[in-house]
């Protein structure tokens, strides 16, 4: 690890979800902040800019296809990596999301083991088992 | 008496009338005269007298030669004039020169001709008008009843058809006017929906009665409906919609099927991690390899439930996807139909492509984002095009101009897409064909796309329709016997057979074919055309005259087999061919040999034209087509269907000769060309 921990933006309304993902990813050794809305995660963006954005598609004020496109279009954050997260995935979705400029796509209900090693290998960093 | 005497001889004798009458007078006053007059001036009287009688006869003979040239003859000419308008239509002004001398006779007639002139051509106008209404309101009639989608059929009170359209042939196989219902569907459910509409009031002509039955050709499961026609109190007919239930049912049961299922795929592993997390609450200090195989089997019954909800969503997907209106569309209908939904032209370009889907709903959908797009000012030059993939085409939109948010394509996605679908909204469209559209970055610009299952007809799956798809003057039914009924009242089967040689005995059936007549008119929709497996090699010699091969018939069935689909075609009609000893030898053998018996009543057009042109010397169908005028396309000719329909030209034109010969029934016609089969 580095000295200087990376930062995780998580954007996920399900609070159970969040929970063990919040404890898994922290494990790993990240600094993780979670929000629960796109309102809050637009607000996060336009301050400190997190290294990966973990973002759920479903969210109770706007899609994650939204934000994403914000992310690509905006240019400081332009360069984010960005995972998507479905409870509703299937091909075309994860097509939709890709095309949108997602790096990776992940579909609920997943490993979490799979998921903390998506997010090690996209912030270039080892996977601690 | 008044009637018979003429205009002219009643004039003249008036004339002679004049003349005598003035003749006598003159003769009566000379008399007197003479009897007292001396007799010095006697001889003067005589001589005036004579000269007065011959100038009164003379005078009464000139103006009656004269009041006949000027009165008597253009009164006539004037009476025949109006004569001639009244009965039929001359729009040549009255000749007024020939009543120059009738004063105002000549103009009044004349105002007469014009008034009637005016009258016709006003009722003329009348009836062209109303006519071309009639015409308008029969082909829009047509048109919809041609291309609505439910299967629609009319049936006579005693269950023949009377009509039928597209989507009926597409459900219920092939159709035939006045044949019986029951040869489609089973009628004792529509009997007894009938009974049914027997209690709705006598007032209420919308009343229709509910029916469940089964289409006899695939069992598919039809719900139908059946209302009544009446005209002038009498019930004529019934009308009957059908659709498919088929797939509801099926798709009723494996959505009941799934749910059963995944109740119990589900309360399995949902029971084993609760008891397995009770474990874990109350034995904290569980040895590891204890909690290492707990978390296993946690992790494995978490795994179960993740399948069965994968395999429930699966389930759900696939029965829903049979159930969508979907077919083979191409994407130029999609795009043509955009055109007329945006009030601007759109460009777009397609190569053909076909996808599979619901295109009524995917039309709707497409041109509510480019009325969208296009409603915000920034945008312009929208352009619509398709590109083919592997097992898709991409339906794309391209524009100028300022970008669309995601956000804004996915709020319009959720409109309902036309009021005809209620609150179907673009989302459930897109779900319903598990697709959805996005905005990518293309090499020339942002597109929104819209990826489709790759299709592969040509999006035509209904049949084509003859024009003849309804005769309403078969309502009544015709109690005659066959044989008894009106030779163009007689249903026919005009059919023709290739084989593989001239020898009945020996040779076989290669292609039978064959074309209805019904109320005198040939039904080219309702044919029948059959290549048939011979069993055996067909002779080069033969190949050569009907151009069928070997290989064409290795994978028809035998004749056995089509003459069973033949049997029914025929059933209640008579059979015509040319040279009918012939075809009807090979259809004997067949009965002999244990196959079906068609042993329908059977007209030879080559026998009536021996019996119908005794000088002639060609009998052929050739020289019968020739004399008749019939042209047969020389592609046609010695193939089974074109000949079929060649001898079916030259019975229909035969027809009038023979009841002009006194064969008016089918019996005399038999009886006439003295055919024995």
């Amino acid at each position: 690890m580095t000295s200087e921990k990376k930062k995780i933006l998580l954007v996920e309304d399900e609070d159970n979800i969040a929970l063990a993902l919040e404890f898994l990813i922290s494990r790993q050794g990240f600094d993780l902040h979670r929000v629960s809305d796109g309102k809050q995660a637009l607000q996060v963006l336009s301050g400190d800019l997190p290294d990966l954005v973990v973002l759920d598609l479903r969210l109770p004020d706007r899609s994650g296809y939204e934000i994403l496109q914000h992310i690509r279009n905006t240019e400081p954050l332009k360069v984010l990596k960005v995972l998507l997260m479905t409870a509703s995935g299937g091909e075309i979705e994860q097509r939709k999301g890709l095309a949108l400029g997602a790096d990776e796509f992940m579909t609920k209900p997943f490993d979490t083991t799979e998921l903390t090693r998506k997010i090690c290998q996209m912030l270039g960093e080892e996977y601690n088992g | 008496m008044d009637e018979k005497l003429g205009l002219r001889l009643r004039f003249a004798l008036f004339f002679v009338a004049l003349a005598v009458g003035g003749s006598g007078i003159v003769t009566l006053g000379l008399w007197l005269g003479y009897s007292r007059a001396d007799d010095g001036i006697q001889e003067a009287l005589m001589i005036a007298g004579l000269v007065s009688l011959f100038g009164i006869v003379g005078l009464a003979v000139w103006v009656g030669y004269l009041f006949d040239m000027n009165v008597a003859r253009p009164i006539l000419a004037l009476s025949a004039e109006l004569h001639t308008r009244a009965k039929s239509e001359v729009s040549v002004d009255i000749d007024k020169g020939t009543a120059r001398y009738l004063g105002a006779l000549a103009p009044a007639a004349q105002a007469i001709h014009e008034a009637l002139e005016d009258t016709r051509e006003s009722l003329e106008s009348a009836l062209a008008e109303k006519l071309a209404v009639m015409t308008r309101d029969k082909a829009l009639l047509e048109a919809l009843l041609r291309e609505l989608k439910d299967a629609v059929l009319v049936v006579s009170a005693d269950g023949r058809i009377l009509m039928y359209n597209r989507a009926a042939v597409a459900l219920l196989g092939p159709l035939g006017l006045d044949r019986p219902l029951s040869q489609v569907v089973p009628t004792e459910p529509v009997m007894s929906a009938v009974a049914h509409l027997e209690t709705a009031p006598h007032w209420d002509k919308t009343a229709h009665a509910g029916f469940l039955t089964a289409a006899k050709r695939d069992g598919r499961i039809l719900a139908g409906a059946v209302s009544n026609v009446s005209f002038s109190e009498d019930r004529i007919g019934h009308v009957l919609m059908f659709r498919d239930r088929t797939d509801d049912l099926r798709v009723h049961g494996e959505l009941e099927h799934l749910l059963r299922q995944m109740i119990e795929a589900v309360r399995r592993p949902a029971s084993a991690i609760a008891a397995m997390l009770d474990v874990v609450e109350q034995v904290p200090d569980m040895q590891s390899d204890r909690r290492s195989e707990i978390r296993d089997a946690m992790r494995s019954e978490l795994s179960r439930l993740s399948n069965a909800i994968e395999t429930a969503s699966e389930g759900e997907a696939r029965a829903y996807r049979a159930m969508w209106p979907i077919r083979d569309v191409s994407v130029e209908q999609i795009f043509k139909a955009m055109d007329l939904h945006l009030p601007e032209a759109v460009s777009s370009q397609n190569e053909g492509e076909v996808v599979t889907c619901d295109g009524f709903a995917i039309t709707e959908v497409l041109s509510n984002v480019v009325h969208s797009m296009m409603a915000e000012a920034g945008r312009s030059n929208p352009r619509m095009y398709a590109e083919a993939q592997d097992n898709e085409v991409l339906l794309c939109i391209a524009w100028d101009g300022k970008q669309v948010p995601i956000a804004e394509l996915e709020q319009w996605l959720d409109h309902p897409i036309a009021p005809a679908y209620g609150r179907y909204t673009g989302r459930d469209a897109l779900v319903a064909h598990k697709t959805d559209m996005w905005i990518e970055n293309a090499e020339d610009g942002p597109r929104i796309v819209l990826p489709l299952k790759n299709g592969t007809a040509s999006g035509q799956d209904a049949p084509d329709l003859p024009f003849e798809f309804y005769d309403f003057n078969l309502t009544a039914k015709i109690d005659a016997e066959l044989e008894d009924r009106p030779l163009r009242d007689v249903p026919y089967i005009v059919f023709d057979t290739e084989t593989t040689g001239l020898d009945t005995n020996r040779d076989e059936v290669v292609q039978i074919s064959a074309v209805r007549i019904l109320g005198g008119r040939l039904l080219g929709g309702e044919s029948f055309d059959q290549l048939v497996n011979p069993g055996r090699a067909i002779p080069k010699a033969s190949e050569e005259i009907h151009g069928i091969s070997d290989q064409m018939v290795s994978g028809a069935p035998p004749f056995s087999e089509v003459a069973d689909h033949f049997k029914t075609y025929c059933d209640g009609s008579v059979l015509v061919a040319h040279h009918a000893a012939f075809d009807m030898a090979f259809l004997g053998r067949l009965k002999a040999a244990g196959g079906p018996a068609i042993d329908n009543a059977a007209l030879c057009t080559a026998r009536l034209s021996l019996q119908l042109f005794p000088h002639e010397a060609d009998h052929t169908l050739d020289g019968l087509a020739k004399r008749f005028g019939i042209q047969i396309p020389s592609e046609k000719r010695h193939t089974a269907l074109g000949d079929s329909i060649a001898t079916a030209e030259v019975l229909l034109k035969m027809l009038p000769l023979l009841e002009e010969r006194g064969v008016t029934t089918l019996r005399d016609a038999l009886e006439f060309q003295n055919l024995v089969l």
